[in-house]
């Protein structure tokens, strides 16, 4: 019997996060160089992580309003980065 | 116990299903479980670990069928009528049975909101001093116990360094069976892909996880 969305996806990434973090990634839409370093942190104790996105190059001089309207659900999920500085939201 | 919920390492449960944006509930029913669970938990008759541990005993190929909050109303109602909150004729009819034992003091809005934000302090004092330190090596043990068991599968027998220590916690184990936990030290361990995953994995990348004192020995 499928269901519908409700946390259907949870088992799919809880499967294959681990095993193959970078092709979730991709598979999200994120591509991860390879000479970038991958830590997978399972959060499996009571220690729960925030995900904080990466600052966009040139947002120096933005205020709080401005840089929160570059922050995306996804890039809280650490799934994609933050709208670069001259994207329209 | 090892349940299906440990599925880290599988590859056959198919491609993620990607949504651009949802709701926080997808139905009414959803927020009702939420609140009935915070509410029903706030009596205190059952830990965190108690509850997973229930949903972790439901049939494998059930708990894969049910959606994240049917999950949760299966381990709610079970652990209701276990501990008594509830009894079977109650559960069957939606109504308070005349005879059977009013739970007190009664959930209060004040109180179930509370319980909706506030944290159970799991943090215990030190059973013994850690036995090991950051910059150690060890391997996770290879244990199959009974109750809920927070050592992945995948992570079983895999040597790893100690990165920091957190104190002693609460330990799962005990909680989800029932007992009175006295702590045990917790430790951020780190392991390379390639210990986890074979030589195929990326060599720069690495797995961060918490474990307790009883999961570990010096390797």
């Amino acid at each position: 019997m499928p269901r519908p969305g409700p946390a259907a996806g949870m088992v799919q990434v809880r499967s294959r996060a681990v095993i193959d973090p970078r092709g979730v990634l991709h598979e999200l839409g994120l591509e991860v160089p390879d000479d970038v370093e991958v830590r997978v942190w399972d959060s499996n104790a009571e220690v729960r992580y925030m995900v904080l996105p990466q600052r966009p190059p040139g947002t120096d001089h933005k205020d709080e309003a401005s840089l929160a309207a570059l922050v995306t659900r996804d890039s809280m999920i650490g799934v994609a980065h933050a709208r670069s500085a001259g994207a329209q939201p | 116990m090892n349940s299906i919920h440990d599925m880290g390492g599988m590859h056959s449960l198919g491609p993620i299903p990607y949504q651009p944006s949802e709701p926080v509930f997808h139905a009414r029913w959803e927020a009702s479980v939420a609140a009935l669970s915070s509410g029903m938990g706030g009596w205190g008759r059952w830990s965190a670990d108690a509850f997973r541990y229930r949903m972790e005993r439901m049939p494998a190929a059930e708990y894969l069928r049910a959606s994240y909050y049917e999950k949760w109303l299966m381990a709610l109602t079970e652990l209701s009528l276990e501990s008594g909150l509830i009894d079977r004729t109650e559960l069957d009819s939606g109504r308070r049975e005349p005879g059977a034992a009013k739970q007190t003091p009664a959930l209060t809005p004040d109180q179930a909101r509370l319980n909706l934000t506030r944290n159970r302090d799991l943090s215990r004092p030190e059973p013994a001093p850690a036995r090991f330190r950051p910059g150690d090596t060890v391997r996770a043990r290879n244990i199959n116990p009974a109750g809920h068991i927070r050592l992945p599968r995948y992570a079983r027998g895999k040597i790893a360094t100690i990165e920091r220590c957190r104190g002693a916690r609460e330990f799962p184990g005990d909680g989800s069976l029932g007992v009175e936990s006295t702590g045990q030290h917790v430790y951020l361990v780190r392991f390379s892909a390639c210990e986890l995953w074979g030589d195929a994995a990326n060599r720069r990348d690495s797995f961060h996880l918490e474990l307790y004192d009883s999961y570990l020995e010096p390797a």
